[in-house]
């Protein structure tokens, strides 16, 4: 009841949460009128639109592929939920209604609630960021911000399964994570992209139902017959939004030509009135130049004249300094005579007054002669005196001669030097004079001089300042050249950029002209929009649910008909031996003469009550209980809010169960009491003859036989007595058996899928994307990063795809391609093998390898053909495809992989495959790998940086929660070993009372007793076993392939281990059961064997 | 020293609220080798003594002695070993295992003995050697009984109990067992105690214990017991 349970509980989750019944995609959006047209349709109830689009978003490093989708967010605020199922709003056009689960909801741009089911590898917190690192589509004109703030989370009925939200062509092809974000968080031009259809009266009908969808169709039908209008009018809408676009764009480009021309013309005036004042400029410049060297002549001629005067004054000076150098040579000359002059003056003055002297001497001497004579002539003669004054006179006489001589001589001595004297000193007269005019003129001279160096510097002081003057003027002159110059640089340069900046604004307008001319082809050619109309099974939640729910019901099918076979057993041996315990009653009955009928209504009766209370009793707990833990199970993988308690009785299948339970225990009472009234009432009343003993086949077979101990041969014969309890307790325990082989085969198929492909298959554990076309620079960059940070080995690039394959016998399912850049590198990376066989596939540059699952799927094997395609943007095939013959099928659990060689993708898709993805084995270190992370996320062209641990770990949690079920089965199995074996040793026990007794008294000990009958129920315990594991494998096998979801494959291989603990938890079930029974089996009394047979 | 000693034995049975005493205070002797019956009205007690002697049920009180073992005293698992090698129990309903040939049923008690006899000899000593790989269903009344008494037997047991042995058996195969019993007991010296409410069975007693309300109100022994052949009833 499990499967319809969870189908109801979708239901009610579907109409609570008003989950759309159709969905409109379109490939370019809608516009109000469409939206008006949907609307108007016959049997559309409710229309909302939402723009939304697939971006590969980041939550706190850990990036998922998810899809950003806009509700009415003013509706979404004011909804209300009470019970986590049915959301009221006032909008009834706000559909695909979400279930707060924490957090609020967005309030404004930017804001946005995501999934509140989606497992998480790296936990968040309300508050936290959610980056978009990129879409499916350029995200330019479609999201107005890049950069959300997770505020809440939800659950959303449009995203049930939180494993696989749907198709997307980013990442690995699924959706892993929702955001619901405000209108306005989309940019304003972006158009609505789908509308969610009402339709009317189909949440009354039950989801899934053949009413629900002849009533959905009917919509879906009309809606496809609008798709072309639709299509025709967005068309129209399209053209003319962007004819008025490009219309304005148009004019926008005729203003602008007009400006840019103005502009330029501007420019020209610009630089002509540049050239003209550089011209004028240049004349100034040049009336300067002339005016400067005008001046530099005239100083040149006033200082050639200057200098002639000074020149001549210099001359005339040089003559005088000349005239007068002469005059003083001469003097100089003379100079010797003059400075003798004093001396000779003294000479001659010396000489002079010698010469008087002598005079004076002379005369003097004369004088006293003349006295002495006159005194010797006074004297007479002959006086002595006399003659001695005449001897002195005779003496004196020459003296006498000479005074006479000099007094003679000497007056004209005295006058010659007299005049000499005078003759001297006259002329010394006459060269002082002559000195003193040369020195006059010497001094004149220097006056001269003075003056003519005083007019010289002057005049060079004035030609030095004319010549400063000039040089200024000459500076200013120069300054005004580079200036000139420089204009003249500028207005060559300016003229140059003018030149290029016309070029340039020509080209931008021409270019601008093509590109509306362009514009307008481009509008003229425009595709009408595809529009899909897709359904509920569309969706891949709700699709998958029914199937998933479905395949609870094959499985349902199966657990019931193995319980009900054992439950008819249990039936019909109690209610067997019920009969057969009251035979003498039963013969008295019949001996007091009641009717058949009404003997045997009594035991109908009593088992017809027993099995209905029990039925009663079983449907409400499993009804509940079951679908309870199995849909709680699911409720990992789905998030469907748990239907309330109790669930809704499903009163056909509800009455057919207990109608079987109570059906096959009155057949089985009624078989039973009839078999017993047959008798006669007189061998009724009698005890019943025992079971005759019997020879069992084994003991024919003498030599075995023979070797038998005793109590073997005993248990055997035992065993052999009672075929039915044998049948019955074989039966019941290969049941408990089968059920926990099915439990753990399941629980190590399930588990295999981590186990068998992370090792076995695949040896990579980092996957770095990067963008298309990136650059073999990026890629070894990439490579360097992995090799050196993330210590990877066997890195390998690769070209990945997310593509659609088909076959003769399949429709287009996706896959994952990949092209290996060396396909004998890539071996290092992934083992190809043959699961049967386990020998290595062949990879070389022509081959094509699909993955099981999905050779299975498409019904191919090696040697056929399969059709690749291109996907579009919701996972729709594209073009007609490419034939790829199979060459090999690998086994593989997780994912629907296609491997190519280079040349076989060549073939297929007419082009060679571009490196975009690389592939490699890296260290374990998480520390290493985040810095890893850090690192390769700097590299631009790294779209995704995925390890497998990741992928490891999202199984994993899937996964613990099917382990549910195998808790379900192994319950379940205990369950039923417990009532089989219980019910069996009872009636083993109760039937052999007497038998036991004797033994007892016959000294058996406890154990001893216990033995003798447990030996039977451990034999049998293992035969059923044994039977068990046949049943379970078939059992588990089916199981297996039933509950297979899509990409997955589960483990074909039960594991020993499985095998052993089945078998070992099924005799752990039947000794405690013996356990249990052993108190019954020492309350057995001995008296008992005393007491006559009843 | 009495083989078998019963002394101040008393049971009391609780039902419910209500105490019933099966026997107060039980007193009688027993010699080796005897063939001793014991008889009394029904609810006189008889087979309680016989359970009480065959250790499978327990005093409340006072002492029972075999063989100078105090058997009331016995723990469970002694009264099992007791049960295992001293005592042969023949009912009154065969009690035979109906899916064990007649030599199985025999296998079955001898094979948990120290010193069984062979089981074809046990078949041979009561005469149904022949019958040996029949089962109990082929078997007539009679033929069961002898089965069982050989099983009884084939544990060389120091007692055998017999319950009304022949209370399910007609007055010819009933006399048949009574003289294979006495036989046996005889031959080879053997204690056999029998209990019946049939006052006939006193005469080829070697001791009879007459029973009466949960005592034993007459103990007689027989000098000149008849042979089981002479009586009727």
């Amino acid at each position: 009841m499990t499967g319809p349970d969870m189908r109801s509980a979708a239901d009610r989750f579907y109409d609570g949460t008003h989950l759309y019944d159709i969905r409109l995609l379109s490939t370019l959006g809608y516009s109000d009128s469409q939206i008006g047209e949907v609307s108007s349709v016959e049997g559309v109830e409710n229309v909302m639109p939402s723009k939304s689009t697939d971006v590969m978003g980041d939550i706190n490093g850990e990036q998922y592929a998810m899809r950003v989708s806009s509700l009415p967010m003013d509706s979404v605020r004011e909804s209300t939920c009470e019970d986590g199922c049915d959301v009221e709003s006032s909008d009834p056009s706000y559909l695909n209604r979400l279930v707060l689960v924490q957090g609020r909801w967005p309030e404004k741009a930017g804001e946005c609630v995501i999934s509140a089911d989606r497992v998480a590898g790296v936990p968040f917190e309300m508050g936290d960021t959610l980056e978009v690192l990129y879409g499916s589509q350029d995200l330019e004109g479609v999201l107005a911000l890049r950069s959300f703030t997770i505020v809440g989370t939800a659950h959303s009925s449009s995203f049930v399964s939180a494993v696989t939200m749907g198709a997307t062509s980013l990442g690995s092809g699924s959706i892993q994570q929702f955001a619901y974000v405000t209108e306005d968080t989309f940019d304003g031009k972006c158009p609505y992209t789908e509308l969610f259809v009402e339709v009317k009266g189909a949440s009354a009908l039950f989801s899934g139902s053949e009413e629900y969808e002849d009533c959905v169709d009917a919509v879906t039908k009309r809606l496809e017959g609008l798709a072309g209008e639709l299509s025709a009018s967005r068309l129209a809408d399209i053209k003319r939004e962007a004819q008025e676009e490009l219309d304005e764009k148009s004019d926008e480009y005729e203003t602008e030509k007009i400006d840019a021309l103005a502009e330029l013309d501007n420019a020209q005036r610009d630089l002509d009135e540049a050239e003209d004042k550089l011209q004028s400029g240049e004349k100034e410049l040049a009336s300067g130049y002339d005016e400067y060297n005008s001046g530099a002549a005239e100083l040149h001629d006033r200082m050639s004249e200057a200098q002639t005067r000074l020149d001549d004054a210099y001359a005339t000076l040089l003559e005088t300094q000349a005239q007068l150098d002469a005059s003083q040579a001469e003097l100089d000359a003379n100079r010797s005579e003059v400075d003798a002059w004093p001396a000779q003056r003294e000479q001659l003055a010396s000489q002079l007054s010698e010469a008087q002297q002598g005079l004076a001497t002379a005369l003097e001497g004369l004088s006293s002669i003349r006295e002495l004579e006159e005194q010797a002539a006074a004297l007479p003669e002959a006086d002595p005196a006399r003659i001695q004054i005449e001897a002195a006179l005779t003496q004196r006489s020459q003296e006498k001669a000479q005074a006479e001589a000099a007094a003679a001589s000497l007056p004209s001595t005295i006058e010659q030097i007299e005049r000499g004297i005078a003759q001297g000193d006259a002329l010394v007269a006459e060269f002082e004079k002559n000195q003193a005019l040369v020195h006059d003129g010497y001094e004149q001279l220097s006056v001269g001089w003075t003056e003519y160096y005083q007019q010289a510097d002057e005049a060079q002081r004035q030609f030095d300042e004319a010549q400063m003057e000039l040089d200024a003027a000459r500076d200013k002159l120069s300054t005004s050249q580079e200036e000139v110059d420089e204009g003249r640089d500028k207005l060559a340069s300016g003229k140059a950029e003018y030149e290029d900046n016309r070029k340039r604004a020509l080209d931008e307008l021409s270019d601008a002209a093509n590109v509306i001319a362009e514009a307008q082809v481009d509008i003229d050619s425009i595709e009408p929009p595809e529009i899909y109309v897709l359904d509920r099974s569309k969706n891949y939640g709700v699709t998958s649910q029914v199937s998933d729910s479905e395949r609870i019901d094959n499985i349902a099918a199966v657990f019931p008909f193995v319980f009900f076979l054992v439950a008819a057993l249990v039936a019909l041996t109690t209610m067997t031996r019920m009969v057969e315990e009251e035979r003498t009653l039963i013969g008295t009955f019949k001996a007091l003469g009641y009717r058949k009928s009404r003997i045997t209504g009594r035991y109908l009766v009593y088992a017809g009550v027993a099995s209905v209370v029990g039925a009663a009793i079983g449907l409400a707990v499993l009804s509940q209980v079951l679908p309870y833990v199995i849909s709680k199970a699911y409720a990992i993988i789905y998030n469907i809010p748990e239907p309330p308690l109790p669930l809704q009785f499903d009163w056909p299948i509800g009455l057919l169960a207990g109608g079987l339970g109570v059906g096959i225990t009155i057949a089985s009472t009624l078989a039973a009491s009839l078999a017993t009234l047959r008798e006669t009432p007189a061998s009724l009343m009698l005890p019943r003859t025992p079971k005759a003993g019997k020879r069992i086949i084994v003991e024919r077979i003498g030599p075995l036989w023979r070797r038998m101990s005793f109590s073997w041969k005993v248990t055997l014969r035992n065993l052999f007595r009672y075929k039915k309890r044998l049948f019955m307790t074989v039966v019941g325990i290969a049941g408990c058996t089968a059920l926990l082989l099915t439990g753990w085969g399941l629980h190590d198929a399930l588990w295999a899928i981590i186990d068998k492909q992370y090792g076995p298959v695949v040896h990579y554990n980092v996957v770095v994307k990067l963008d298309e076309d990136a650059s073999n620079e990026k890629i070894s960059e990439v490579e360097s990063e992995l090799v050196s940070v993330g210590e990877a080995q066997d890195v390998n690039l690769v070209h990945g795809e997310n593509m659609q394959m088909s076959s003769a016998e399949h429709d287009a399912l996706g896959a994952e391609l990949v092209v290996p850049a060396d396909t004998d590198a890539f071996g290092a990376l992934l083992t190809m093998k043959d699961r049967f066989t386990q020998q290595p596939l062949s990879f070389s540059d022509d081959s094509v390898v699909l993955t099981e699952k999905l050779a299975r799927t498409l019904q191919v094997g090696v040697g056929d053909e399969v059709f690749l395609f291109e996907q579009d943007e919701i996972g729709n095939p594209l073009g007609d495809g490419s034939s790829l013959e199979v060459t090999g099928v690998m086994e593989n659990y997780i994912g629907n992989w296609c491997y190519l060689g280079g040349e076989a993708y060549r073939k297929a898709m007419d082009e060679d495959a571009m490196v975009d993805t690389l592939y490699g084995r890296c260290t374990e270190n998480m520390d290493k790998r985040a810095v890893l992370t850090d690192s390769l996320h700097d590299i631009e062209g790294v779209r995704t940086v995925t390890f497998n641990d990741e992928t490891i770990d999202s199984y994993r949690t899937m996964l613990s929660s099917v382990d549910m079920i195998v808790v379900v089965l192994v319950v379940s199995a205990a369950a039923l070993a417990f009532i089989v074996l219980y019910n069996l040793t009872n009636i083993n026990i109760t039937e052999r009372r007497r038998e036991i007794a004797t033994i007892k008294v016959l000294g058996f000990s406890k154990r001893e007793t216990s033995a003798y009958i447990f030996r039977e129920i451990t034999l049998l315990s293992l035969l059923g076993s044994a039977l068990g594991l046949v049943l379970g494998v078939l059992l588990e096998s089916f199981v297996v392939v039933t509950a297979e979801v899509d990409y997955v494959m589960f483990g074909r291989d039960i594991h020993p281990l499985s095998f052993v603990l089945s078998v070992a938890m099924t005799l752990v079930f039947s000794a405690f059961v013996m356990l249990f029974m052993r108190r019954k089996l020492d309350d057995v009394g001995m008296v008992e064997s005393l007491k006559s047979v009843e | 020293m009495a083989f078998v000693k019963f002394h101040n034995v008393s049971k009391v049975y609780r039902m419910g609220e209500v105490e019933v005493a099966a026997l107060m205070g039980m007193d009688f002797q027993i010699e080796e080798g005897e063939f001793v019956v014991i008889v009394g009205p029904s609810g006189a007690g008889k087979t309680t003594v016989l359970n009480i002697l065959g250790g499978i049920d327990t005093a409340t009180s006072g002492s029972v002695v075999l063989d100078g073992n105090e058997i009331s005293s016995y723990s469970e698992a002694e009264l099992t070993k007791y049960r295992r090698h001293d005592i042969g129990f023949v009912f009154q309903f065969y009690n035979l295992v109906q899916n064990h040939t007649a030599r199985e049923n025999i296998e079955l008690a001898s094979q948990i003995c120290d010193d069984p006899m062979d089981p074809d000899e046990a078949l041979i000593a009561v005469g149904l050697d022949h019958r040996k790989d029949n089962f109990p269903g082929q078997l007539s009344g009679g033929e069961q009984q002898r089965v069982a008494i050989a099983r009884a037997l084939a544990k060389n047991p120091k007692l055998l109990l017999c319950d009304e042995p022949t209370g399910a058996l007609d007055y010819q195969t009933g006399k048949s067992i009574l003289s294979l019993l006495q036989n046996r007991c005889h031959d080879t010296g053997r204690t056999v105690v029998l209990i019946t409410h049939n006052l006939a069975f006193a005469d080829i007693a070697d001791r009879v214990i007459h029973i009466r309300e949960g005592r034993a109100s007459q103990v007689a022994t027989n000098d000149h017991p008849l042979s089981a052949e002479a009586i009727e009833w």
